[in-house]
Formats: structure tokens, sequence, C-alpha cells
């Protein structure tokens, strides 16, 4: 029972670890990303809104298989041997869930941009004050975004498989692991990573859920 | 009037979508003093406003402010014009935080001394809720706390938008006397409206009545 419950928590941290690391680089490049995409509203910005938003529901054995051919050692990026480590799996998921994020920002962003944007600019803010305005303003909506992409990560299972290659102590996470206990017959830590996992789903939706109401009674 | 020191539309269009104008050929010059716009809902008064106030760019026509052409002009001349103009819509949007916040928002991110805060708010009848989350104030409070931030400045050019709307007769004439009162200190201000606004007959250089996207009148008193 000890030996089950470390167990279980090992792969808990490194689940969070990993999928946060994920959400962190996604947020790096979508953040600026969807405030581009928000300040230009062209045809050109309306049509990678269009993409992003049709890449959402992307099948994540094929973002899975696509990496796997450019990290492996035949592959282009093959000499930076990240196949198979936790890193891989980062990449992959922050490439995952960045639709998801970029879609929801600029989506509720769209109408507070307007607001924002103009108020800030009239009253002699520059482009990137009037930015720094806008993320101020729209924190909520930020959260939202940031927390359902990394529950996207977090319950992910094809690309932790085929990049992670589901090593034991090393890039075994919490989706991983419960497929292979299954396999296996093993019930009873299925069965508990399942719980944790969605104990982990459960919080954040909440989470999502009551941010979403308080941005809305602004 | 100086020339060099106003701002003037030249044969302005725009429109929002492509091929329907909701302005046509739009020219007229703001000067000190207050200049009304009157006209209908939906007359082009707001979407004017916006053009004269540096916030949309005319699909053709001209905005030339203090001599320059602003559309033309660099980006570092521009973002030194637009501090001198500054818009208020007729549903203000106000920053989250307090009454104070937003109030010394335009002196903050200008670096300027943050002292004139308190002062403005008196003036504009909002100096007992500086510390109010603005969550918590009504229409007519919110517009008070937006045209004490779009005064505190000292901007020149003012564009008012519906300034009045949501406001009682107290708050109204309060709001009529301090328009006048920075009117005479050389602002310009330009008021658009549907309603009748009294204002002090010297205070007022020009009326121009808007219907349908084009101005069909200009009245002239300077
Ligand atoms: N964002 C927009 N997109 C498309 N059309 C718009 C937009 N804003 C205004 N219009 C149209 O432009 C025209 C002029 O609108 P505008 O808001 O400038 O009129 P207004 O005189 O300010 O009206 P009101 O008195 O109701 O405020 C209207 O036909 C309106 O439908
Ligand atoms: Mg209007």
């Amino acid at each position: 029972m000890e030996g089950l419950y470390q167990e279980v928590l090992a792969i808990t941290l490194r689940t969070l670890w990993i999928s946060g690391t994920a959400t962190i680089l996604a947020i790096s490049w979508s953040i600026p990303l969807s405030l581009i995409l928000i300040s230009s509203k062209n045809r050109i910005s309306i049509f990678i809104q269009d993409f992003f938003n049709a890449l959402i529901s992307l099948p994540t054995v094929v973002l899975g298989l696509a990496l796997y051919l450019i990290l492996s050692k035949s592959g282009p990026l093959g000499f930076l041997g990240l196949l198979y480590t936790p890193l891989a799996i980062s990449i992959g998921q922050s490439i995952l869930i960045t639709p998801i994020l970029v879609s929801m920002i600029t989506s509720s962003f769209q109408k507070l941009r307007d607001e924002v944007w103009e108020t800030a600019i009239t009253l002699g803010a520059s482009e990137f004050q009037a930015s720094i305005a806008l993320l101020r303003e729209g924190t909520l909506l930020l959260i939202r975004a940031i927390l359902a992409g990394f529950n996207r990560a977090v319950g992910e299972l094809g690309v932790a498989l085929i990049v992670g290659g589901n090593i034991k102590g090393f890039t075994r996470v919490l989706t991983t692991t419960i497929a292979l206990e299954l396999t296996k017959g093993n019930f009873e830590l299925a069965i508990y990573l399942g719980i944790v996992l969605l104990t982990l789903s459960t919080i954040v939706t909440v989470a999502i859920r009551s941010l979403g109401l308080r941005g809305a009674y602004r | 009037m100086l020339i060099d020191k106003m701002i003037t539309l030249e044969n302005v269009w725009f429109s929002y979508e492509d091929e329907h104008y909701v302005l046509r050929n739009i020219s007229l010059s703001v000067c000190e003093g207050v200049t009304v716009i009157k006209g209908p809902n939906g007359s082009g008064k707001t979407t004017l406003l916006k053009i004269a106030s540096l916030l949309l760019k005319p699909k053709k026509g001209h905005v030339i402010v203090e001599g320059t052409s602003f559309w033309s002009a660099s980006r570092s001349v521009r973002e030194k014009l637009r501090r001198k103009v500054v818009y208020v819509h007729e549903k203000p949007y106000l920053f989250k935080g307090t009454v104070y916040d937003n109030i010394a928002y335009p002196l903050k991110i200008r670096g300027y001394d943050l002292s004139r805060v308190v002062d403005v708010a008196k003036e504009f009848g909002v100096g007992k809720i500086l510390n109010t989350n603005v969550n918590e104030l009504s229409a007519g409070m919110r517009q008070l706390v937006a045209l004490a931030r779009t005064f505190v400045f000292k901007p020149k050019y003012v564009f008012l938008d519906e300034p009045l709307a949501n406001l009682d007769d107290e708050n109204k004439s309060r709001i009529i006397r301090i328009i006048e009162k920075y009117a005479r200190k050389g602002i310009a201000i330009v008021v658009a409206t549907h309603m009748n606004i009294n204002f002090r007959k010297e205070i007022v250089s020009k009326i121009a009545f808007m219907n349908n996207g084009v101005i069909v009148k200009v009245s002239k008193y300077k």
C-alpha cells in the first residue's frame, strides 16, 4: 500500500510538472500571438483564428506521430535526442494546446479589446501600454484559457505515449500509466490514477466555470 | 484663429464594411470653444468623433492635426499628437479598480504627478467616492468619473459623445458648467448629441447638423 501511494504521488507530480511546463511554453507564444491577432482585424488575422479554431480538435495521436517522425533518430530534429524525454512530451502538449489558448483568448478578448484598447489609447497609452491594460482587464479570461489548456494537456494520451514512450520513473504520466496498467490487468493502480486524473480535471473545470461567472458579473 | 492650433477633417469618407459609406465627404474644423454636432441616431456622430479624435482612420480624405496630416505621419509623431486628443464614449469603459485608479490612469501613463487627482475628482462631484470600486457605480457616476479622467491631464482637444446621457438635472448643469469653464480656458471641446444642450451662446463656436452620414448645415458663431 505504501509503495502504491508513493507511486501514485510520483506519477501525479510528474504529470503536473510536464503538463505545467507545456502550458507555460504554450502561454509564452499564445498570448503575444493572440494580442497581435486581435489588434489587426484583417482577413489574414481572421483566417488564422479560424485555422486555430479548427486545430482544437486535432487528434493527439496524429500530432504524436508527426512529432515522432520529426524527433526520431532519422528525423530532422533527431540530433537533439529529445525523443522519449519529458521535454518531448511538454513540447508536444504545448503545441497541442496552443489552438485552445489562442482561440479562447482571441474570442473572449474581442469585445474587451474594443473597449479597453480604445479607452487606453485615447487616454494617451502607447500600444504597449494599451496591451498591458488589456491583459490586466482580461486577467480572469486569461486564467480561464490557461486552465482549459492545462486541463487538455493533463488529460491527453496520444502525445505522451508516442513521444514519451511511457518509461517507468521518467516519462510515465497519469494517462499513459492508466493505459498500461489496464493492459497488464492491474486494475487497482489504474483506478487510483483514474480517480486522481478525474479529481484534477474536475477542480480545474470548476475553477474555469467560476472564473467565467465572475467575469460575467464584472 | 490659428490653423496650426486645430484639427481639421478634409473630405473624409468612412465605411465600417466595404462599399457602404457611413460618412460621406465630411469637411469640418474643430477650434477653441465648443463645437456641437447634432443629428439623429445613426447619422454618424460617433463615427465622426472617432475619426476626429484619431481613433479611426478615414477610408478617403485627411485628418490634419495642427498642420500635420495625421495618418501620413510617422508613428512617433502620431503618438505625440494623439496625447493631446481624447475621446469619451457615450458608455465609457472604466478600468478595474477604484475611482481614484481610473482618474489617475492618464497621469500615470504619462509619468505625471498624481496630486491633481483629488481636486479634479471634487470638481466633477466624485471626490467622496475616490476609494469606491467602479463596479459599484451607477451609470451617471460612471459618466462623471470618465469625464474627470478626461480633463485631469489637460488635453487640448476633447471629444464628448453624448456626455449628458444618464445624468440627472443637477449633474447635467454641473457638466455643462465644467465644459464651459474648460472651453473658456482655450480647450477645444466637441460635443456630439441628439439633445438640445443649453450652452451659453458666447461659448459655442459652431453647430454642425448631421444627417445620414453628411453634414447638412453648419452654423458659425465666431
Ligand atoms: N462598429 C460598426 N460596424 C458597422 N457599422 C457601424 C458600426 N458602428 C456604427 N455603424 C453604422 O454607422 C452608422 C453611423 O453610426 P454612428 O454610431 O456613428 O451614429 P450616431 O450618430 O453616433 O448614432 P447614435 O445617436 O445612435 O449614437 C450607422 O448606420 C451604424 O449602423
Ligand atoms: Mg453615437
